[in-house]
């Protein structure tokens, strides 16, 4: 089983703590994705179960086996690089097979090996081109190729799309969720395009400055952020926070206003707010409507307004200076200045207490399973 | 209204009339300076040519035209390489010129091997102090050779290679590693990490990704330091005249010799034809590489 | 699986003070040993003059490599690296004492301390190589070559020639402490007071000369001209050969015989007085002409890739401003050409500053001593006779040139971390 482990991971370049402690469970199988603002330490992390870089201290065990002191070779892993990482003067079928010719694998087999990777990937006929014949995406394949020829227990992906183009990288992203599925094996996916995670991910790790700010499935980090970094950084276009009061705090739900918005109760674990704390209240823009139906209004005036045909963006301020964004439904035309009230439920808010933590909601969409 | 053919007007760009004008200083100014520094060869070049009558009673700046009957143009040229006496040796420039060959090949080899390998340690595998032994290495070798020449004897002298053709190739691989190494540093540090991040992840070692990945992308600078190198070695004086000892002289040495050797008439004309023989090698290189060379100097560093 | 990773991780499991502990033991024996065996050779040692400080600077480079290539950490390599320290240590000690004494013959005490530095520096390489899997002991390995020509050639013999400069070393290289009497002498020198003017005349005019004269020619040569292949290949030929060739070439066309005085007033310009070869005060100057002539194609070509690195649209921006060509240069080309600047100015005033194989050629230092520079006096003083007199000029230059190096290795370097 090609399980993964990190234990109370560290990671110093000199006085600079980059790494500030990671536990991580990783089970056999898992596609998981590493995300994060530039600077997070995510490819640091990656390159540290590579074993490019070395452990400060802490264990990294791979299948059960601590590999701290291991050579990347013998890990049991492959990579992908994001430039590509070709080697210029070899040919592709000389790439692919670099790996196995290096561990002595006997002539016919590395031959059908990387017959076999490039049947996978589609890419007999490029075989016998240099890496400057190739395009992009070809190149990328030929990175993959010759990480799948090593048959490795896991596979560490470092932005692998980040050089492609926007059409292609949608492709590419379907390529490697298929070969995730066909190959069964353990992923390990550095990006900060949270698209390719809530896409790629069975489970994404949400970095910031070197530590893990939440672990979970896709949908667990949209529906139930853990807190504000979180809140803010998933989900696109990204959730708007207000400043609100607490009222009073029951079993049922704490009871908030604010300079733009009446009393109102929204359903959430009642845990230690106070009434009089200073809480911060996060609603996604998908969750905006442009009517007065919703539990809780809130009115500006249009600053940006951009109509993309099947919904509408919109950016307001209020009277008191707040801003906010709603993304509507696309029949409604909005006027740039004109004063507009929009709505939205109680159950689909957020509530942040004075240190950034969730305050739990107790009603969270059922995620069902189709 | 005006259609191209009823049009009569000038048309692009205005013409400068200071254009010309100055492109025709430039251009003088160019080749003025360029027949200064062809002028020096020149002369030496006529003069390989004269016979010594010629050259008492005649211009530097004219070749001889008609010679004696008995005398030949080449007649220096055939002195220089096989007959010109240093001393009571007179075998001309030629054993040295081999000598200066044997010299320089295993020179170039080693000090470009031990300069690679070190740059690519140091550019790829760091290590604890590397940083300081590299800054040594590059305050070294602006320091005069001089203040090391004698402790490097004694060195020699101590492993028993002092006057041999191993003191002279060891000394040039001493005093060639600063600069190469930093050639070669410079250059692995521009290449993109992450081919040597997949290479390691493929699981080949040190020496495997030296050879098989970093030396086919290095040819260019590989070129650059060989022909650097090989010019520098042939042209060298110093180390020859201390190391080398006297049957191991390089030509350069030997060249001096000739020339400051006071045994009967001096031959003008043979002396020149020994310069050019000494200078053609390098100036054959410098011609065949030109690119290269200036590539190499341009690439930071030149030696003192 | 606990006991699998100790096997692998090797030392690193073993309690840290207890290591520590033990290093300390072994690296004080080894060190010990190591300097007894240095001070009985400086002091006992009875071929001295073969080159007292070798075996010295072989034990004292085994310490810093053994340390550099981490042998403490790792068991076997460790243990091999530390019999290497001892046998050399042991063995300098035993030779030099038992040798001190007549005990053997000189040849019997060579060839053993021989063969137990190349034992040594074998075990150092072995203890490299078996332990590759651990750390990136090829790396190591590779760097050693590296690391014992830093510290013998470089370190060690800077370290002799100022050491040696306080000793009245005369034919052989023995050591008899004389103080500064050798700096005495020196500067009271009348031959060294003209070969340092000299010098600082070769400096001051051949670098100048050079930096412009070779900023000219970029300058002329980036007006997008014809032929630019050509012309550099003309200006940068003089470089390729040697300068012993240059200084012979050069001394042809000086003499007043045979060479341009002579055939200037062949031409009918009878008064023509072309003789500072053969003139005390201006022979100096004519080194500076070969020099000049050598040197400033390099110049150019450096410059030149300097000027190819400016961005075209600076050159855009000064047009639509209407700044003239020449105040382009002088006021945004020049200034942001500084770093090219400086690195080709040390890189031409180092070269002039150890000026010697073109003196040697065109004025072998004459007329009779007027064209004399340091080099030449150093050369002269260690190969015949006096060795302690040379050391000191050559100490001399050691300094001037620290002094002058080390602000710029720092600005350059250091500072800069990063190192070009």
């Amino acid at each position: 089983m090609a399980n993964v482990q990190l234990r109370d991971v560290h990671k110093s370049f000199g006085a600079t703590h980059i790494i500030k402690g990671i536990d991580l469970e990783i089970a056999h199988g898992e596609f998981v994705v590493f995300v994060g603002p530039s600077g997070c330490g995510k490819s640091t992390l990656l390159r540290m179960i590579a074993g490019l870089e070395d452990i400060t201290s802490g264990e990294i065990s791979i299948k059960d086996r601590v590999v701290n002191d291991l050579p990347p070779k013998d890990r049991g892993i492959a990579m992908v690089f994001q430039s590509y990482a070709l080697f210029p003067h070899m040919t592709v079928r000389q790439n692919v097979g670099f790996g196995l010719k290096i561990n002595n694998t006997p002539p016919a087999e590395l031959e059908s090996r990387v017959n076999e990777a490039a049947r996978i990937l589609k890419m007999e006929n490029l075989l016998d081109r240099k890496p400057s014949q190739l395009s992009g995406g070809q190149r990328q394949r030929v990175a993959i190729g010759r990480a799948i020829v090593r048959n490795p227990e896991v596979f560490l992906f470092d932005e692998p799309l980040s050089n492609l183009d926007a059409a292609l990288r949608v492709n590419t992203r379907a390529e490697i969720a298929k070969l995730h599925n066909d190959l069964g094996a353990t992923m390990i996916y550095v990006t900060h395009d949270q698209v390719e995670a809530m896409t790629l991910a069975d489970k994404i790790v949400v970095l910031e400055a070197g530590k893990i700010r939440q672990v979970g499935s896709p949908l667990e980090l949209y529906h139930k952020p853990n807190n504000l970094f979180v809140a803010g950084f998933i989900g696109s276009p990204k959730m708007n926070f207000m400043e609100v009061e607490a009222v009073s705090s029951s079993a049922s739900g704490v009871i908030i206003k604010s300079a733009d918005f009446t009393e109102q109760r929204i359903p959430v674990a009642k845990g230690n707010v106070k009434a009089g704390d200073k809480l911060t209240l996060g609603i996604r823009p998908e969750n905006m409507r442009a009517d007065t139906k919703g539990d809780l209004k809130i009115s500006g005036k249009m600053e940006l307004v951009e109509h993309l045909g099947h919904e509408t963006f919109v950016e307001a301020k209020t009277k008191s200076g707040v801003s906010f964004t709603g993304l509507i439904d696309g029949e409604t035309l909005v006027k740039l200045g004109q004063d507009m009230a929009l709505s939205f439920k109680a159950n689909d808010c957020h509530l942040f207490d004075a240190a950034g933590e969730a305050v739990h909601r107790l009603k969270v969409p059922e995620i069902v399973h189709a | 209204m005006s259609s191209p053919s009823t049009n009569i007007e000038p048309t692009g760009p205005r013409p400068h009339p200071w254009l010309e004008w100055d492109r025709v200083v430039v251009y003088a100014f160019l080749t003025l300076t360029a027949l200064y520094f062809l002028a020096p060869l020149y002369i030496v070049i006529i003069t390989s040519f004269k016979d010594l009558d010629h050259i008492r009673d005649g211009n530097i700046f004219w070749p001889q035209t008609a010679y004696p009957d008995g005398v030949h143009f080449y007649d220096p040229w055939r002195r220089a390489w096989w007959e010109v006496c240093t001393g009571l040796e007179c075998h001309g420039i030629s054993p040295n010129f081999w000598n200066s060959v044997k010299v320089t090949v295993p020179s170039v080899i080693v000090s470009v091997a031990v300069a690679l390998t070190t740059g690519y340690a140091l550019s790829n595998w760091p290590f604890k102090m590397s940083e300081a032994f590299f800054t040594v290495l590059i305050v070294g070798s602006f320091v005069p050779y001089q203040v090391m020449l004698y402790p490097m004897v004694l060195l020699t002298k101590n492993m028993g290679i002092y006057s041999t053709l191993t003191a002279v190739i060891f000394v040039h691989t001493v005093f060639g590693l600063p600069f190469l190494t930093l050639l070669f540093r410079n250059y692995f540090a521009s290449l993109p990490v992450e081919l040597f991040k997949a290479a390691r992840v493929d699981g080949a070692g040190f020496w495997r990704i030296l050879i098989q990945i970093f030396v086919p992308m290095s040819l260019p600078i590989l070129t650059v330091a060989v022909i650097l190198q090989v010019t520098g070695i042939w042209n060298d004086f110093l180390f020859g005249v201390v190391f080398a000892g006297l049957p191991n002289y390089p030509m350069t040495v030997k060249l001096n010799n000739i020339f400051t050797s006071s045994f009967g008439v001096k031959e003008y004309n043979v002396e020149m034809a020994a310069t050019i023989l000494t200078g053609a090698v390098p100036l054959l290189i410098y011609f065949l590489s030109g690119r290269y060379f200036v590539r190499g100097i341009a690439a930071g560093a030149v030696k003192g | 699986m606990t006991t699998f990773d100790t096997a692998l991780v090797g030392a690193s499991s073993q309690p840290p003070h207890f290591q520590q502990f033990s290093n300390l033991v072994r690296y004080g024996v080894a060190g010990l040993m190591a300097v007894i065996g240095a001070l009985a050779l400086i002091f006992d040692f009875p071929f001295a003059q073969l080159g007292v400080f070798q075996p010295m600077m072989y034990a004292l480079g085994l310490v810093v490599v053994c340390l550099v290539i981490d042998v403490p950490f790792r068991k076997l390599n460790y243990q091999l690296g530390m019999i290497g320290v001892y046998l050399f240590g042991a063995a300098a000690a035993w030779v030099a004492w038992y040798s001190g004494g007549n005990w053997l013959s000189q040849d019997a005490a060579d060839f053993i301390w021989k063969v137990t530095a190349l034992f040594s520096f074998l075990f150092t390489i072995a203890a490299g190589v078996w332990n590759a899997p651990f750390k990136n002991f090829a790396a190591k390995t590779a760097a050693i070559p590296m690391m014992y020509i830093v510290l013998f050639a470089f370190i060690g013999c800077s370290l002799w020639t100022v050491l040696y400069s306080t000793s009245d070393a005369r034919i052989y290289p023995l050591y008899t402490y004389v103080g500064l009497k050798q700096y005495y002498r020196l500067f009271g020198a009348e031959i060294w007071h003209i070969a340092v003017k000299n010098v600082l005349i070769y400096i001051a005019l051949s670098t100048t000369g050079a930096m412009v004269a070779g900023f000219l020619l970029a300058v002329f040569m980036d007006q997008k001209i014809r032929l630019e292949g050509l012309f550099r290949t003309i200006y940068l030929y003089p470089f390729a050969l040697s300068f012993i060739v240059t200084g012979h070439v050069w001394a042809w066309i000086f003499s007043p015989e045979y060479g341009l005085e002579k055939s200037v007033r062949q031409l009918g310009w009878t008064t023509f007085s072309f003789d500072w070869i053969a003139n005390n005060d201006m022979a100096i100057y004519c080194v500076i002409i070969a020099g000049l002539w050598q040197g400033t194609g390099l110049v150019m070509a450096l410059m030149l890739a300097g000027l190819r690195g400016i961005d075209e649209e600076v050159w855009k921006a000064a047009r639509v401003d209407g700044i003239p060509k020449w105040r382009t240069y002088i006021s945004i080309v020049i200034p942001m050409m500084r770093p090219v600047l400086i690195t080709t100015l040390v890189f031409v005033a180092a070269g002039a500053f150890r000026v010697y194989d073109i003196v040697v050629a065109l004025t072998d230092g004459g007329p009779g001593i007027s064209t004399t520079v340091p080099s030449q006096y150093v050369y002269k003083y260690l190969f015949s006779g006096n060795i302690g007199q040379g050391l000191a000029a050559a100490t001399t230059m050691l300094v001037v040139s620290a002094v002058i190096l080390i602000p710029w290795v720092y600005v350059e370097f250091v500072k800069g971390k990063q190192i070009r």
